[in-house]
């Protein structure tokens, strides 16, 4: 499933070691400095700064291809912004983009996906189930028993879901397979024929979920104290990565 | 008139990621023909299978069917395939309408249609009472001879079935080997895939043994069972024993019956 | 140890599948449970871990009664259970965080889950695929995958539903080893197939036909009881009973497989 926005690229890089709690924070961090920053220059740094990490994280360009799929919605941004935006007309007709527009639409259609190349970076240097046993640490000192939840629920939810997705094209696939070897390509009506795939996998799904309940609780999940493969331990390196970032976010916003 | 596959590569994936599932595979099914297709557990043989009615489409290579292009409609017509996963092939509300959804997109209608579900079950040998329940309320082998009866259901010329055996009980097993014996007599053509050796041996014409993707061996059964390399069923393994410890016996014997035989002509003969 | 007395199920919708069953599964011995399909094993064995409870009579594991919800969790951690359709057991994205999460849930340190995990992959056989994606493999890769979320969480009584239903000869017997290997370090173990050639394993058979017990003894016993009714027995055991029937090979040996009963016909000296 290489590729694909948001997937997991197994390797080895300084990146692929870093705790996943250090690298949310830092894409937190960053995100605000990229929302901060109104110049197009500044977001040059950002960009430069991301191509560094790229070559870190040894994905070579799949990061950057990957927000391919994106692409008609980045226009879509530029293009509102473009010529809703109130300023000096390019040409002189009613319906014009404006310079003011074009100046503000490239602003934040880099920003915007500048947010999702970085996310895309941690997405694809963290292992889905570490990215989850960072939120689950992170969330665990918050006082969420009193809305009766624990943070293992939320982190286990989290997994299920990233589980799940595949799981349900998979199931879809299944079908449609098995509708067409049978023929579904011979049916009169093609409205009646989403419908005939739609439906059953739908229902399927219902069952799916009753069969991963039945699963779980047969594997002892209680909901409460659980622990994970994957143990998180903040090293020297995170702590300095840390603080590095931490320290430049709050020299840039507040000097 | 026959299924052709020819030259057949296939891979998922793509990238670094791309994984060579299917390596130059080439072997054809007549009609009337049985074919097995055996081989260790992710060795591509559902893979090679989903091509034999386009589901998927071979990275080069082709495959034919009667003539066809297999991504030719009227390939899921000729050919009926059972998948590997019982429970995640039937969708309808009730096993009824599971079977009756192929014959009924070929145009099959009314009492005809009836007529030919209740000939489908009980050809697996399930009984009609169940036509009204919920496929889902089914045990396991419940659910692949449901399934097996849908794909029956529309009398296909090629039957390709993906360990149709696993999970059924001797009963069942023996019922659906006397349906494809039968079927093979009518001239469907067949090919059957199998982690029982034994279930194989004793009806296919050819037997094709997959590694990791790669044809390694196609021939008879008679072949496969003098070829030493290969994995032998209980059976025969014992008769190559017994002849390798100097007892007369025929080696390529895999059935019980004819062991039984060959073991006893040769030790009464030695016992004189 | 399990108990089953006076169990009969039935499910929602009126199917009567048990009918007054007596089973008592002694610690540390070895059950294989045959039946022609339908016959209710797997939901005799769902009542084994209290997934299902039982309408009439009472189920009991280790003293614990699976009707009561107190010792709900307690139970399913003496018996781990692998299911009979690999494709409604998985609960991870991969294969190593499927297998890690009944460890998880057991709540063991990371060390020693990731121990397990890789002890329990390397088990069945699946070590370069740890990382792949569960819903791209094969029914066998998916099936082993199953075997080792059980085998890692380490229970003193383990159920298996045919567990060894799509995989080949070697891996049939890969599994089966490892069961055999459990059991002798004193593991309880329940096994159902459709493999007859397993039950010889066992110390005990017991055989299900439409929801009652119709027979229940050592494998020599009810596999001699199955050869006389005329139905099929394990291939090289059909042939050691016709041989011992027609006075060739000593009528008492019960060979456990094909060499052995090459040593009763033509023992090497
Ligand atoms: N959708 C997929 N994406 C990537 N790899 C896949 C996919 N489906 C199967 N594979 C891989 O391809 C190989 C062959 O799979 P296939 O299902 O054809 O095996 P098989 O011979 O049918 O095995 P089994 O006897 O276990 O059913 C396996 O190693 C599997 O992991
Ligand atoms: N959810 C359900 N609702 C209603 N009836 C069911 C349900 N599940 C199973 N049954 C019925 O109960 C009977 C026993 O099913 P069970 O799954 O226990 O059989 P089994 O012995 O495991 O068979 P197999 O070898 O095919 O797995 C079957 O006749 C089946 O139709
Ligand atoms: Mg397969
Ligand atoms: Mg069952």
């Amino acid at each position: 499933m290489e590729g694909f926005l948001f997937s997991y690229v197994a390797g080895k890089s300084i990146l692929h070691g870093l705790d996943p709690r250090v690298k949310i924070f830092s894409v937190m961090c960053l995100s605000i400095l990229i929302f901060k920053s109104s110049a197009l220059v500044d977001l040059l740094v950002f960009a430069l700064l991301f191509v560094g990490l790229t070559i870190l994280a040894g994905s070579g360009l799949s990061g950057i291809m990957s927000v391919r799929p994106l692409l008609p919605i980045f226009v879509f941004i530029f293009l509102i912004h473009s010529f809703f935006t109130e300023g000096a007309a390019l040409f002189n007709s009613q319906f014009s983009p404006t310079y003011e527009g074009l100046l503000k639409g490239s602003l934040v259609t880099v920003r915007f996906v500048l947010l999702i190349l970085y996310g895309s970076l941690l997405t694809s240097t963290t292992r889905p189930a570490v990215i989850t046993a960072g939120i689950e640490r992170i969330l665990r000192p918050l006082p969420l028993r009193r809305v009766g939840v624990t943070s293992f629920e939320i982190a286990t939810m989290m997994s299920l879901a990233l589980y799940f997705v595949p799981h349900l094209l998979w199931y879809a696939g299944q079908i449609k397979d098995s509708q067409l070897s049978r023929g579904s390509k011979y049916r009169r009506n093609p409205i009646s024929g989403t419908l005939s795939l739609a439906i059953p996998v739908l229902k399927g799904s219902m069952r799916m979920a009753d069969d991963v309940a039945m699963a779980m609780e047969s594997r002892c999940y209680q909901g409460n104290f659980r622990t994970s493969l994957f143990e998180l331990k903040m090293t020297a390196r995170d702590v300095l990565v840390c603080s590095v970032v931490l320290g430049v976010t709050a020299l840039v916003l507040y000097a | 008139m026959s299924i052709e596959v020819n030259g057949l590569h296939f891979s998922y994936g793509n990238g670094k990621k791309r994984l060579t599932i299917l390596k130059d595979v080439t072997f054809s099914v007549g009609k009337g023909e049985f074919v097995g297709i055996i081989g260790n557990v992710g060795c591509g043989k559902t893979t090679l299978i989903k091509h034999l009615n386009g589901l998927l489409v071979p990275l080069s290579g082709n495959v034919t069917v009667d003539g066809f292009a297999s991504s030719k409609k009227e390939v899921c017509r000729k050919v009926g395939v059972l998948f590997q996963q019982p429970s995640k092939q039937l969708f309808c509300k009730t096993v009824f309408e599971d079977i009756a959804y192929g014959p009924s997109n070929f145009g099959m209608k009314g009492d005809e249609l009836e007529h030919c579900v209740h000939d489908a079950i009980e050809k697996v040998g399930l009984s009609s009472d169940i036509l009204g329940s919920s496929p889902f309320s089914l045990s396991g082998g419940e659910m692949r001879l449901v399934a097996l009866a849908g794909v029956l259901s529309s009398s296909p010329d090629y039957l390709v079935l993906d360990e149709p055996t696993s999970g059924l009980s001797t009963f069942y097993k023996e019922r659906l080997f006397k349906t494809l014996e039968l079927l093979r007599q009518n001239g469907v053509g067949i090919v059957l895939v199998s982690h029982h050796l034994e279930d194989v041996l004793g009806v296919a014409d050819k037997i094709v043994y997959l590694t990791e993707g790669k044809m390694v061996f196609e021939g008879t059964p008679e072949e496969y069972l003098s070829s030493l390399s290969l994995p032998a069923p209980e059976i025969t393994v014992l008769m190559r024993e017994l002849s390798s410890s100097g007892l007369a016996v025929k080696k390529t014997v895999f059935s019980v019956e004819d062991a039984f035989n060959e073991i006893v002509g040769a030790l009464s003969e030695k016992r004189g | 140890m399990i108990e089953l007395k006076g169990v009969s199920y039935i499910y929602p919708n009126g199917n009567k599948v048990l009918d007054d069953i007596y089973i008592r599964i002694e610690n540390g011995s070895f059950t294989t449970i045959l039946g022609d399909n339908g016959s209710g094993k797997s939901t005799l064995i769902r009542h084994m871990n209290g997934l299902l409870k039982p309408s009439q009579g009472v189920v009991s594991v280790c003293g614990m009664d699976t009707a009561s919800p107190a010792d709900i969790w307690k139970i399913r951690q003496t018996v781990g259970m692998v299911f009979q359709d690999p494709h409604s057991q998985a609960v991870g994205a991969t294969v190593e965080e499927d297998v890690a999460f009944g460890p998880e849930n057991l709540a063991l340190e990371s060390d020693e889950i990731r121990l397990r995990v890789t002890n329990a992959i390397a088990n069945v056989g699946l070590e370069c695929l740890e990382d792949s994606l569960l819903m791209s493999l094969s029914g066998g890769q998916l099936q082993k995958t199953a075997i080792a979320g059980v085998l890692a969480m380490v229970p003193e009584i383990l159920i298996f539903d045919e567990v060894t239903s799509m995989l080949d000869s070697d891996s049939r017997s890969q599994i089966i080893d490892i069961v055999r290997q459990l059991n002798k370090r004193g593991k309880t173990v329940v096994y159902v197939t459709h493999h007859m050639e397993e039950a010889l394993f066992a110390d005990r058979v017991i055989v299900l036909e439409n929801g009652y017990i119709a027979s229940d003894g050592t494998p020599w016993d009810v596999f001699r009881e199955i050869y006389a009714s005329g139905r099929k027995v394990p291939p090289h055991l059909e042939l050691a009973f016709r041989l011992q029937d027609a006075g060739m090979i000593s009528p008492d040996v019960f060979p456990m497989d094909a060499l052995s009963l090459k040593e009763e016909i033509c023992p090497s000296r």
